[in-house]
């Protein structure tokens, strides 16, 4: 016990200034009302749905609750149930054998319900495309409000992006 | 339960039968994240085939941008420059060190040890903060491309990685005590998720799971190729199969990258960090065999007219790992399945393509 506080007391408090919402990652404009917004600003519950992602997206999303960004400690996090959460955050490419779960797992997520695309594939279908086994974008099986690019996007962006979508065009 | 899991992981469906709160069985049931990778490189010119062969599973984008470009550099006849291939190695041993570090924090968090995961995934993000400065990508996707390296080590940026390897190396060391002296996480690692050395034998367990089973097997020890040669990598291996050996092999596989990356820094060669490629003749062959993170990535390409690609198989370690997973759960508790989960840690995109 002794060297763990004692690692603990010298690792110190990590963790940096969270980043901004940016209004440019906004993909349709202010779908949800400002007065249901401010209920989420604070406390907001989120379920990673990974649609067929390659893995790295889900490496940066780990990245996120490090002490470093500390999602939680904006009181963000992640939960285990789409029924317990306000906003989905989905990665990868959607897989034709993803898309059955993914629309299913939208409409378990009880309103109002946010939905945000990490990564170049979630936002455009990246390298992979549409094909017989991807349907592409997310946006092609589930209405999403914010996008975030990036190959992986750093931790930082994808936070942003959650900031984005909980701003409501606000700030 | 399954595919959408309760956590930040892959899609899979897992079914248990299960007595009390005993695992009698475990299915698994793979195929989600299918994507048609395979079909997508068909006529890929071999530049865009790197950067797909680099997202096969994002963990281990080295080694299979690595095996990708040995197979093109195999099918096209030339060697890349001998810089190219220390810097590739060095590019392997580091994502090995993320990927054992990000390991070992959840392999503690798994078992309600938090402080591990705090701590390990503050070194992971140091270290990860140290490949954007100094590789240009934080999991140093594209760093390789068929011909050599796609940036050049700066000399001004070897002091820095010494530097931060003796801080890891330190920090390691102390946690590597703290794990080994904590009774409770040592109650839930030893005899949980067994793989007899026999069983391991017979399924074909590759990788770390399979050093931590018995398996005496690693590519940069029995096929070494430059600059593992020169190098001498001391193997890791564990003989009990549970899940403190695939700890222990990855606490000794960290140590030991560490002691290759500062032998890779130390006589690193100098020259250009690539060359050109000229196109393969349609209907070439080539393979690559490179020795990943998490085990042995084998990537087979043949080329069509104009230098594009007319089949491309990435083959990840994974799929031999999977089935063992289903015997490595049986007689355990269901609570302990993430625990013997994570000790494999076995990738979903690699697996499905």
């Amino acid at each position: 016990m002794y060297y763990m506080l004692k690692q603990i007391a010298a690792t110190g408090i990590k963790t940096e200034a969270a980043p901004q919402p940016d209004e440019a990652l906004r993909a349709v404009a202010d779908r949800l009302g400002a007065e249901v917004l401010q209920y989420f600003d604070g406390a907001l519950t989120i379920r990673h749905v990974d649609a067929g992602s390659c893995n790295g997206c889900e490496l940066e999303i780990h990245m996120c609750n490090n002490p470093y960004y500390n999602l939680e400690g904006l009181g963000i996090k992640f939960v285990a149930s789409p029924r317990h959460a306000d906003m989905l955050l989905v990665t990868g490419p959607v897989s034709r054998n993803m898309e059955v779960a993914l629309k299913r797992t939208y409409d378990a997520t009880p309103e109002p319900k946010l939905v945000v695309a990490i990564g170049d594939c979630g936002c455009t279908g990246g390298i992979f495309g549409e094909s017989y086994a991807s349907c592409g974008r997310v946006s092609n099986v589930i209405p999403v409000d914010v996008t975030v690019p990036g190959c992986p996007p750093t931790p930082l962006a994808i936070m942003q992006g959650i900031l984005t979508a909980i701003s409501g065009g606000k700030r | 339960m399954g595919p959408v899991h309760a956590g930040i992981i892959e899609p899979g469906h897992f079914r248990f039968s299960i007595v009390g709160e005993t695992v009698l069985r475990l299915e698994q049931r793979l195929g989600y994240k299918h994507k048609g990778i395979e079909k997508r490189f068909e006529g890929m010119t071999l530049a865009e085939g790197a950067r797909l062969a680099g997202r096969v599973s994002g963990d281990s984008t080295v080694a299979y941008a690595w095996a990708y470009a040995m197979a093109v550099e195999s099918a096209a006849g030339v060697i890349p420059p001998p810089r190219a291939l220390w810097l590739r190695a060095l590019l392997l041993e580091r994502e090995r060190v993320a990927n054992h570090l990000g390991d070992l924090g959840y392999l503690g968090n798994d078992a309600a040890l938090a402080f591990g995961l705090a701590q390990f995934m503050c070194l992971k993000e140091d270290w990860l903060r140290a490949n954007q400065a100094v590789f240009g990508h934080r999991y140093l996707m594209d760093a390789i491309v068929p011909g050599g390296v796609a940036r050049d080590l700066a000399p001004d940026a070897m002091g820095g990685l010494r530097y931060e390897m003796d801080a890891l190396e330190a920090t390691v060391t102390s946690l590597k005590s703290i794990y080994d002296e904590h009774a409770g996480l040592q109650d839930r690692f030893i005899q949980c998720g067994n793989v007899a050395p026999a069983l391991a034998a017979r399924l074909g367990l590759t990788g770390v799971a399979g050093r931590a089973s018995g398996q005496a097997s690693d590519l940069r020890v029995e096929h070494p190729s430059i600059p593992f040669r020169e190098l001498e990598v001391r193997m890791a291996t564990h003989r009990n199969g549970d899940v403190a050996a695939r700890v222990t092999v990855r606490f000794e596989e960290i140590f030991e990258s560490l002691r290759l990356c500062r032998l890779i820094l130390d006589r690193l060669a100098l020259g250009e960090p690539v060359i050109e490629v000229p196109l393969p003749p349609a209907g070439a062959f080539g393979v690559g065999w490179v020795e990943g993170w998490r085990g042995e990535v084998f990537v087979a390409l043949e080329t069509g007219p104009e230098g594009r690609i007319r089949r491309c198989h990435p083959h990840d370690p994974s799929w031999q790992n999977w089935p063992l997973l289903e015997h490595a759960v049986i007689g355990n508790i269901v609570p302990d399945f993430p625990l013997i989960n994570k000790s494999f840690n076995l990738s979903y995109s690699g697996q499905d393509l």
